[in-house]
């Protein structure tokens, strides 16, 4: 059992809490005097350091909560791609055996041979402001690339057409986007196949056009680059068809817009092709 | 001399905890008050002066989060210590129960007495919110007997004992 001494007993019990009262008075009651200022001035010297500690330990508190869960929200992540993974493989091996049956059956009728898509990535290194039409990107004449080459990305899963290369200096180069006025080309429907013209225009969205008349076209239908098309590989999906309402006719031919696949203004990594399906390397002799 | 740094040492944890819950549980509108409870705790544990100079520079410390009323927590943290050290001679503060009881009632008297210096000095009653009255106090006065716990297994530990058993120490 703890001793017992009284406040009375104490002493101090009626001072003290006296002389800390007028004190604490007095800093609330003259905050501008000199003393009080100095005596402030110092309590900032020994506190701010103090508060300033107890902010960084909060914040690394709070960045260790983060960082575990993060690490977690990783593995979980992991463990789900790592199916993901195993998935695809299988999907790849079935893909292979449907490849090399396609190989055979094309042989069989004497089909061309279609190019398997290749190229070089390259990352954009810059848009130019005043012409959202085309993006500069950090592979040139060094690495291959040449004027006219096919450009396409990656976005939410899907291959898409970007656009193609306009300009080529020895490190970087200059790629006209589908999205572009001057941008243009030949394309089918992949549901009515139908052929048609892909343009870009000044609003920054595409059309298409010179669609022949005759059976309905389908909203949201497919897309492709053309064999027919001189500078793109066949079948690059270019967009999917735009809304029934907005479609027109002029001149006996539909023209209607299109949701492109990928949206040329916002990538950030593309893959440009060899032009007219030369592999780079012979493009650069 | 190391029984002095102790306490610094005990007061620079008190404002960490005090800055983490204000960090954790401010965004709900309840303000633990860790710095008060670690005062109540280091009254029971310290001699009278020691109690009061605690207590003064804890105000003092939370003075500096105000914009008004600079010296208004140092004031009434003395004066919760001088009711603190009334009642600690009447009931024993080392059991849970009274800690509890005790420092939610003296937690809400701080708040009233804050709104009051507030409603002299700057003409408006201070109010932190009911919410921070009923449930803010209510957790200070639950969060006391582990501060409690703490710091006394901390001030008996090894070089740091007190020998004095009348638990006064400074």
């Amino acid at each position: 059992m703890k001793q017992k001494v009284s406040a009375l007993e104490r002493g101090y019990s009626k001072i003290l809490p006296a002389v800390f009262s007028a004190i604490a008075l007095l800093i609330m009651i003259l905050p501008l005097q000199s003393a009080v200022v100095s005596a402030r001035s110092i309590l900032t010297y020994i506190f701010i350091p103090q508060i300033r500690t107890s902010h960084k330990i909060t914040q690394y508190a709070k960045d260790a909560f983060q960082s575990t869960r993060d690490l977690l929200e990783t593995a979980d992540n992991n463990l789900k791609l790592q199916e993901e993974v195993s998935r695809l493989l299988l999907e790849n091996a079935q893909l292979e055996s449907l490849l090399a049956e396609n190989q055979r059956l094309n042989d069989a009728l004497q089909l061309p041979k279609k190019n398997k898509w290749q190229g070089l990535w390259a990352k954009v290194a810059y848009r130019e402001p005043s012409r959202r039409g085309t993006i500069i990107v950090d592979k040139g004449s060094q690495d291959g690339i040449a004027l006219r080459s096919p450009v396409i990305a990656m976005q939410d899963g899907q291959v898409g057409l970007v656009g193609k290369v306009i300009e080529v200096s020895p490190k970087t180069s200059k790629v006209l986007l589908s999205s572009d006025e001057d941008f243009s080309v030949a394309a089918y429907l992949s549901q009515s196949n139908k052929e048609g013209l892909v343009l870009g225009n000044s609003k920054g969205t595409m059309l298409i056009k010179y669609i022949t008349l005759g059976k309905d076209l389908t909203e949201g239908e497919k897309i492709y680059t053309s064999v027919s098309s001189a500078i793109f590989p066949d079948g690059v999906l270019i967009g999917y068809l735009g809304s029934a309402s907005k479609q027109k006719i002029e001149d006996s031919f539909i023209t209607a817009p299109i949701i492109p696949a990928v949206d040329s203004n916002s990538v950030n990594e593309v893959l440009i092709m060899p032009a007219l399906n030369l592999p780079l390397g012979e493009q650069k002799k | 001399m190391i029984k002095f740094l102790n306490i610094c040492f005990i007061f620079v944890v008190a404002t960490i905890a005090h800055w983490l819950a204000i960090e954790l549980l401010g965004q709900y509108g309840i303000i633990l008050g860790i710095m008060f409870a670690f005062t109540l705790v280091m009254a029971s544990k310290l001699s009278e002066f020691g109690g009061y100079l605690f207590g003064f520079f804890s105000g003092l410390f939370l003075d500096f989060f105000g914009k008004n009323l600079f010296g208004a927590n140092a004031l009434v943290f003395t004066w919760i210590i001088f009711i603190f050290y009334i009642i600690d001679d009447k009931i024993d503060f080392r059991d849970s129960g009274p800690q509890i009881v005790i420092t939610t009632a003296l937690n809400m008297l701080f708040l009233i007495l804050y709104g009051l210096v507030g409603k002299v000095f700057i003409g408006e009653f201070v109010w932190q919110g009911f919410v921070n009255f009923l449930i803010g106090s209510v957790l200070t006065g639950l969060l006391l007997p582990l501060i409690y716990l703490l710091i006394d297994k901390y001030l008996s530990w090894g070089p740091l004992k007190n020998n004095n058993e009348t638990k006064r120490i400074f």
